[in-house]
């Protein structure tokens, strides 16, 4: 199964344009061996083909797998398998007919919250730690938040940059943290102090990058995105810190 | 559980190196006697933490714990 990533510029295009059903688009997207491929597009952010899809429906083991639970089957099964990813240069929507519409549900916001973490999750290449990742790279206008119970961390360099092998978390996945004693849950820190000083780092497109998740320690549950700066992030691109409430 | 404070040349030292989590590092620290401890958390690369209290002048040496 491979999926695509829809560069930044084309997501804000894709989610000002309507769903096909509910938590995804179709659309062809031009991959890069130059080949245009049908498939889903979720939450605006990744494109599954519909062929891939319909492979992966054959895997029993895949079947077996758990669901995202508010998409479709299919393309629950489809994340589940995610081996590769790629960029997607074009995207072109199709439109549903009107016709083929059986119903509408509201879906509540913390719904779709949810459904946008777990799809970063997938992103971020399931559910290892970062340290165990592949070194992938940033995107072009990605931001990362690092928290901290200390405004002078020491990951943070003299000229504003971050140094090699420091911590943070994706910009998407710091919403989630409102108080310092969500960073520390969220990230599974030792230091039971509210890591509530925030810095933003703005890195460069293409500085590498190991994504994964927080894994269960020091009696918390983690869960949360984390990413390593492998090299560090270069200077001038690390803002802040901004307090946010304790607890 | 006691917070041993390091000293900032270690702090220096532990910036360069990479963390095991986000504003903390997992350390050995070895002693002018040629003791060990082993495993221990640091955070924010001075406070360190650690069963056992010991006399942070006495470090010559610290590494990331494999």
């Amino acid at each position: 199964m491979k999926v695509l990533t829809v560069p930044l510029e084309l997501r804000q295009e894709l989610s000002l344009e309507p769903e096909y059903a509910m938590g995804y688009q179709i659309g062809r997207a031009k991959i890069p061996s130059g080949r245009i491929v049908r498939g889903y597009i979720l939450n605006s952010s990744i494109f599954v083909s519909i062929s891939d899809v319909e492979q992966a429906k054959q895997d029993t083991n895949v079947r077996l797998l758990l669901g995202l639970g508010l998409i479709s089957a299919e393309l629950n099964v489809a994340l589940k398998s995610v081996r590769e990813t790629e960029k997607a240069d074009v995207i072109e929507l199709e439109r549903r007919p009107v016709s083929s519409l059986k119903g509408v549900r509201t879906v509540k916001s913390a719904e779709l919250r949810n459904f946008s973490a777990r799809l970063e999750e997938v992103l971020a290449g399931r559910t290892g730690a970062a340290k165990d990742a592949p070194i992938t790279s940033t995107e072009r206008n990605e931001i990362f938040r690092r928290f901290s119970h200390f405004k002078n961390d020491f990951r943070v360099t003299s000229s504003r940059g971050l140094s090699a092998g420091t911590f943070a978390t994706t910009g998407v996945d710091a919403i989630h943290v409102k108080t310092g004693m969500d960073a520390v849950h969220r990230y599974a820190l030792p230091d039971k102090r509210p890591a509530n000083q925030r810095f933003s780092i703005a890195p460069p497109e293409s500085t590498p990058l190991q994504r994964g998740i927080a894994q269960p320690a020091y009696g918390e549950t983690g869960g949360g995105i984390e990413v390593i700066f492998v090299d560090g992030s270069p200077d001038n691109t690390v803002t802040g810190p901004v307090e946010i409430p304790e607890r | 559980m006691k917070t041993v404070h390091l000293n900032d040349r270690w702090k220096e030292i532990l910036a360069q190196m990479p963390e095991s989590g986000m504003g903390y590092q997992l350390i050995d620290v070895e002693f002018r006697s040629g003791r060990i401890l082993a495993g221990l958390t640091v955070v924010n690369g001075e406070e360190c933490q650690s069963d056992v209290e010991f006399d942070p002048n006495e470090i010559v040496d610290v590494r990331l714990h494999r």
